[in-house]
């Protein structure tokens, strides 16, 4: 099903559809600064597929609102003053082409991708829809209760509300705090005016720019991407507010209360890292080496193949999106056997201090760099790829290493380096952590754990909390 | 002099023919509608392999498929049980022989492998990576050597089953795959189809050295087995290495899967129970489908796209547009040969009332022919989705493999997009008088934790006990959460 789920933008950044409209009285072509197209061209591909990225996103949501850039990227593909939803879908379906639309904290993408003839014709759907939106009024109503359905369908799975608890504690006070999906109290107070609001002020020329991956020369499309820039106001560019993760003061365990789970999901979290920190690249070989990399990390050797006490083990820096202006949060998460859950989690921590303070070995360094270099290429498989790379450049101010720059880059890094780097960015605790399960269960395994730890060491349960408040 | 001419052009052709080295030879060649090549060719011992050379980017995907699934593993006087198949699955990425345990996932990810798992259904297992194309003939060797040599030693094969047991606890967590579970031992009442992949905690913890040695040897064959390359490589290069790791392995006496025919349901089975981990009820509807090979699953995959690919999808217009649901998809099965549709509910929504809008979709289906505009919609959203995937090395080779595990066609899946120009909306409405019945369908209702359950059960009389985990289709060996 190409359908889109909602399920996925809260953390991966990863959403869904949009639609424009009436109220937004934008002049027919404005003037401002020329859209910047990142083309790659293909002549095999049998498709185009078109991204228009604002660099805008549920940052700007108004506050005790969050949602706002969600619904309106979600809108804009439900109507235009020309077309009902109805009549734009499938206009856009029949000619075999497919529009979404994913916002993430400081980015609202719309990506289409349609069979290579009717690439112009779709083009003219995608102005359609970006430039002149109907914003129509039961449109929005359904689109609003689909979010909410959606959100409330989080409770259903257990990784899902491990990281709501997580964030509501991580990112607690400031508007991180709930998801830029947006919770069923948020979003029930976002108005249609709300929206038009929103995309008058934040969909603008100056926040935008296009990729293109397409075997269609890139001269016969360039007017019909300016066509859409063009509609727009200019505008200025969005600001995107650092909001760091909160650390607390000791080890803070939460269980999200879901009794007779098989098994116990879990994730330790602290502060990750930026795009532009220069430590990504030696603490991007070290997480590669501790959690990362999968079946040859250390996380995955030890606690799956050689211990069998989870079948899920990882890390990463953000789970499912690349690093941003933003601190990243650095999780470390696994699914054990309930029976198994205390123990993990405490050999979890057992390694995580042996790699924080002692860094890691020689042999691992090697394998890692190999690998790394070695798939360094699948960075640049497609046309896609290229122009998603581009897309992350142009975002963050990253350069695109060339693979000799690159492998420059990683084979100069040492174990010296990654732990210093560790050091700087780290430490041995505390934690934030969430387990998902019965709170009962949980707290005599961990009892059983720690009886020879002294009292003012032990993890307790600092907070129980149900999946309802997760999501209202 | 015409006589003359003729002989030299065929001399020309006889020594213009590349020596083909011993051990393998040609046995086709299609060419698919983007202007590619398929190359089919077999070793001696019987193992098949299907190239597509690729030179975008000095990248090859990588893959190995066994016709051996959990249905050949029930269907075995010798095991009788279900789950080896995926515990297996699990043990080829551990030591050989040669090789100790971790050597294989160090020097391939060392290669810089990418998308590396493996995967277990009914019918087939597959192992999978894309490399760097220089690396390609060290992947061969260590992909020959797992599959001939590898090491079982009931101290791996314990670790192992430790990782499986967490892998179908994590399932049993999953209201989905508890409903799926319940929706194939209702349809399928002879077959091994009603068993899940992974087995029970029970079977797992309960496999011998002796056992996964009986099935290594028989299913683990050369002439049970085909390579998939796509990318960047050629026959001359890929075939002599694939002759020199490969050849080596004897052709094995493969055990006749005779799978046990399901009868039709003669009266509608429903089953409604609660989930633990559900906070909203799940729909699951099954409908028996057509063969593969049959040209009702081209139809089939028209209308699955019909009621539930894109916005415009009438299945998601009703449920999801309505608020009556999250999600929906609508999609046929090529083994088991059924056509099942799932519907997540939304918070408070029950699932009868998701029942209640498939029946009127499908029964609007069945009295009145859908429009050109919706046909064409159809197919292209379908189109879209092969072009799409095709670009891509591994999914190229996966959409192959996948149908030639199904059908023994590998151009089967092209086949079908190819035929759908002919698909008229008559053809629509005959195929969903023929397989829409009610009669004929199974209905599973998950209910929300807490929330009693209507027992609505007719239970057919040889229903299989119900099996403690859920069924997993494309059991993955995944990496991490």
């Amino acid at each position: 099903m190409r359908t889109t789920s909602l399920l996925g933008s809260f953390l991966l950044g990863t959403a869904s559809v949009v639609s424009l409209s009436l109220h937004a009285a934008k002049p027919a072509v404005q003037e401002g600064p020329p859209l910047k197209v990142l083309y790659e061209g293909d002549p095999k591909l049998l498709t185009t597929h078109v991204q228009m990225v604002f660099k805008t996103g549920s940052i700007q949501d108004p506050a005790k609102k969050r949602g706002t850039a969600l619904l309106l990227s979600e809108l804009l593909l439900r109507g235009t003053r020309e077309a009902s939803r109805t009549e734009f879908q499938t206009a856009l379906e029949r000619m075999g082409g497919t529009l979404n639309a994913s916002q993430a904290h400081d980015q609202i993408v719309f990506s289409g991708e349609v069979i290579q003839e009717k690439t112009v014709p779709f083009l003219k759907l995608m102005e359609a829809a970006i430039a002149r939106p109907s914003f129509d009024k039961r449109e929005f109503e359904a689109l609003r209760t689909e979010a909410i359905n959606a959100i409330n369908s989080y409770k259903n799975s257990n990784g899902m509300l491990a990281m709501l608890a997580l964030y509501r504690k991580m990112y607690a006070g400031t508007l991180f705090e709930i998801p830029g999906t947006g919770n069923t109290t948020s979003l029930k107070a976002i108005q249609l005016t709300d929206l038009v609001q929103y995309y008058n002020q934040n969909l603008t020329q100056s926040n935008l720019f296009a990729t293109v991956a397409s075997p269609v020369p890139e001269a016969k499309l360039r007017k019909h991407l300016e066509a859409i820039s063009r509609a727009l106001p200019v505008g200025n560019p969005a600001k995107d507010t650092l909001i760091p993760p909160k650390m607390p003061a000791k080890n803070t365990l939460i269980v999200v209360k879901k009794p007779k789970t098989a098994t116990g999901t879990m994730i330790l979290a602290q502060n990750g890292l930026r795009a532009t920190d220069e430590e990504r690249y030696p603490l991007g070989v070290g997480d590669f080496i501790f959690g990362g990399s999968g079946f040859v990390s250390r996380l995955f050797t030890i606690i799956r193949s050689d211990l069998g006490w989870t079948y899920a083990i990882g890390s990463t820096y953000l789970p499912g999106r690349s690093l941003s202006a933003q601190v990243s949060p650095y999780f470390i998460s696994a699914t054990p056997l309930v029976e198994y859950s205390a123990k993990a989690f405490f050999k979890v921590q057992e390694l995580w201090n042996q790699y924080v303070k002692k860094g890691v070995t020689a042999k691992e360094l090697a394998t890692a760099q190999q690998s790394l270099i070695n798939s360094y290429a699948f960075t640049f498989e497609s046309a896609k790829d290229r122009a998603g790379n581009r897309a992350y450049s142009e975002l963050y101010g990253v350069p695109i290493l060339s693979p000799e720059d690159y492998t420059k880059k990683i084979m100069s890094i040492s174990e010296k380096e990654i732990l210093a780097a560790l050091a700087s960015k780290h430490t041995t605790g505390p934690w934030w952590a969430v387990m998902v399960g019965d709170p009962e269960q949980i707290g005599s395994l961990l009892a059983e754990e720690q009886k020879e730890t002294p009292a003012e060491n032990r993890w307790v349960i600092d907070e129980v909390v149900l999946p309802d408040s997760l999501t209202e | 002099m015409a006589i003359r001419v003729r002989i030299a052009i065929f001399c020309s052709l006889i020594f213009a023919a590349p020596a083909l080295p011993e051990g393998y030879q040609k046995v086709g060649e299609r060419r698919i509608f983007n202007g590619e090549t398929i190359l089919e060719y077999r070793l001696t011992n019987g193992l098949g392999v299907l190239l597509v050379p690729r030179h975008q980017a000095p990248l090859v995907s990588y893959q190995v498929w066994l016709k051996v699934g959990s249905i050949h593993e029930k269907l075995d006087p010798a095991l009788g049980k279900t789950g080896l198949a995926h515990l297996f699955e699990h043990m080829m990425f551990r030591g050989t022989m040669t090789r100790p345990d971790g050597e294989f996932d160090r020097l391939t990810i060392e290669m810089g492998a990418q998308g590396q798992n493996a995967t277990t259904s009914y019918y087939r297992t597959n192992y999978f990576q894309s490399i760097p194309s220089r690396h390609l003939e060290k992947l061969i060797e260590l992909e020959a050597d797992r599959v001939s040599n590898l090491k079982l030693t009931e101290e791996i094969l314990e670790k192992e089953k430790g990782a499986v047991v967490g892998e179908l606890r994590r399932l049993m967590d999953s209201p989905g795959r508890a409903a799926q579970e319940e929706l194939f031992s209702l349809m399928f009442t002879q077959s091994p189809f009603r068993f899940n992949v992974i087995g029970t905690e029970q079977e797992i913890r309960g496999f011998t050295v002796p056992e996964a040695q009986h099935f290594y040897k028989t299913f683990y064959a050369p002439n049970n087995a085909t390579v998939i390359v796509v990318g960047d490589t050629e026959e001359s290069q890929l075939l002599p290495w694939l002759v020199k790791y490969y050849g080596g392995m004897p052709r094995q006496q493969l055990p006749a899967a005779n799978v046990p025919s399901d009868p039709l349901l003669k009266k509608e089975v429903r089953k409604s129970f609660s989930h633990p981990q559900a906070t909203s009820e799940l729909l699951m509807v099954g409908y028996p489908g057509p063969e593969i090979n049959s040209p009702e699953a081209v139809v089939a995959s028209i209308v699955s796209s019909h009621l539930s690919t894109g916005m415009e999808s009438v299945l998601r217009k009703k449920l999801v547009d309505s608020g009556i649901a999250v999600s929906v998809s609508a999609a046929p099965y090529g083994q088991p040969a059924l056509f099942q549709l799932s519907v997540q509910l939304a918070e408070g929504k029950a699932s009868e009332a998701g029942l209640k809008i498939i029946e009127q979709e499908l029964n609007h289906l069945k009295n009145s022919p859908v429009s050109k505009e919706s046909l064409e919609r159809a197919i292209n959203q379908d189109r879209l989705s092969l072009y799409s995937d095709i670009s891509n090395d591994a999914s190229l080779a996966q959409w192959m493999g996948e149908y030639f595990a199904l059908c023994g066609n590998y151009m089967r899946g092209f086949e079908i997009i190819d035929a759908f120009k002919k698909v008229s909306a008559k053809d629509v409405q005959i195929f969903s008088k023929k397989y829409f019945q009610n009669s004929n369908r199974a209905v599973v209702m998950v209910r929300a934790n807490g929330q009693t359950a209507p027992v609505e059960t007719v239970a057919p009389k040889e229903k299989p006990s119900p099996q403690s985990s859920p069924p997993a289709k494309k059991s993955k060996r995944g990496r991490k959460g």
